[in-house]
């Protein structure tokens, strides 16, 4: 009876890790894909041009903070504006959030800069360290609208 | 046969009795000693692991939720340290069972406390106890399959925000760590307090019947080399002392049914009064 459910479920899970292997192959080649045509899409000078023209008129150049409640704690982060473009997205102080969860949603300070924006998604499994980042981003562009 | 002789005889038998009694009592002490020793030890493992390593259980289901978000979105499964930490548990299941349940999930050793509370007053007020029905178990452990799926697919339609807002795990995990600011999560505490109430009434009632990363571990394969295992044939007929003993009320290999409900606990070790179970037996 151990034996048989042991094969049973051995199977099961040799299965499983089956399909989420060839689905991460196909999702690999996706994402070469989309980064290809991006990469592309880039190239073209025009656009590029009026992200940069339409971010200064928002924003004014400096170095701005911002903070807001994490998952364990208080999360400091710290957003530099350079010629109306954000440059950099950064947290100045971490020391009172969770270690785990901010390691989990660091990812969001590279996002902020690719997209020019703080409008982006919290990670999953860091809600609450991806929002406290986010909110935190969004007191310091705020004072950048409002200089 | 003189007096003297018959005298002698009941003596001895006397002394044989007394000496059987004796043995009986020494034998079911040492029990107790032993399972004293081993519920110790487990709390302290507990509470070691509730101090330095309180969000495991809900980190390592954070990783399945990832993989299944990605999932969702067609987008590449990250090796986050979440994942790492599902595979390393994962592993520790296969190898060893569900000794990540029974000895280091930080939800679980707290509903192991409410339970012990609950009980300690219950006893000192002299109300009986309530209990689930031992028919009724192996249906209820179905639950946290439906969970399970029901939280899967979620993530896979990108749910996570309400996951998050209704999950009982988002307050305590908050609480933990020592973040009080849940507005926002009524819900989710109400159903954290539900909890806390079946963890009182029946031991390790979220663990067997709800928990969606139980039911993970319950669906893996389990290597024998350190299971726990049952001398069937030597068990007293219709003999429930281990099952009474069982914090997920299961005799060891028994039914393929309860098969992956056990949490290592170990007390039916030191519960059974023909020291049946053990690691080394059969």
């Amino acid at each position: 009876m151990r034996i048989k459910s042991f094969f049973i479920k051995s199977v099961n899970v040799l299965c499983v890790c089956a399909v989420l292997f060839i689905y991460q192959g196909y999702a690999e080649k996706r994402q070469d894909k989309i980064a290809a045509m991006e990469k592309k899409a880039a190239a073209e000078p025009v656009k590029a041009e009026d992200n940069a023209i339409q971010t200064e008129a928002l924003y004014a150049d400096g170095t701005y903070t911002g903070s807001a409640q994490g998952f364990g704690g208080v999360i400091e982060v710290e957003l530099v504006i350079e010629g109306g473009v954000i440059t950099s997205a950064g947290a100045t102080n971490a020391d009172h959030e969770t270690p785990d969860y901010f390691k989990q949603a660091e990812i969001i300070f590279e996002e902020v800069v690719k997209k020019q924006s703080v409008e982006v998604d919290a990670i999953t499994g860091a809600t609450y360290s991806s929002n406290g980042i986010i909110d935190g981003l969004k007191e310091a562009l705020k004072k950048a609208e409002n200089k | 046969m003189s007096g003297v002789a018959i005298d002698k005889k009941v003596k001895a038998e006397r002394g044989q009795a007394q000496s059987a009694r004796g043995a009986a009592v020494a034998d079911r002490k040492a029990r107790a000693k032993k399972a004293a020793i081993l519920q110790y030890g487990r709390i302290a493992v507990q509470i070691l692991f509730f101090l330095f390593a309180p969000e495991l259980f809900s980190q390592a289901f954070g990783a399945i939720k990832e993989i299944f978000t990605s999932m969702g979105n067609a987008a590449v499964i990250q090796a986050s340290a979440f994942v790492t930490k599902l595979v390393i548990l994962c592993f520790a299941t296969i190898l060893c069972g569900r000794i990540f349940c029974g000895w280091a999930c930080a939800f679980g050793a707290v509903g192991d406390w409410i339970f012990q509370i609950v009980q300690f007053v219950l006893k000192k007020l002299k109300i009986k106890p309530f209990r689930i029905s031992l028919k009724l178990v192996p249906y209820l452990q179905k639950i946290k399959y439906i969970i399970l799926i029901l939280l899967l697919l979620l993530c896979f339609r990108q749910q996570n925000a309400m996951i998050t807002k209704y999950s009982p795990w988002t307050p305590f995990s908050l609480w933990t760590a020592g973040n009080f600011k849940t507005a926002g999560l009524e819900a989710a505490i109400i159903l954290f307090l539900l909890i806390v109430v079946g963890m009182g009434i029946h031991e390790r009632f979220f663990c067997q019947f709800l928990c969606p990363m139980g039911a993970v571990f319950s669906l893996l394969p389990e290597l024998p080399f350190f299971a726990l295992k049952r001398k069937k044939e030597e068990c007293i007929p219709n003999c429930q002392a281990c099952r009474m003993q069982c914090p997920v009320k299961i005799r060891l290999d028994e039914s393929p049914f309860a098969d992956g409900e056990c949490i290592r606990c170990g007390r039916c070790t030191a519960g059974c009064p023909k020291k049946n179970i053990g690691l080394r037996h059969k």
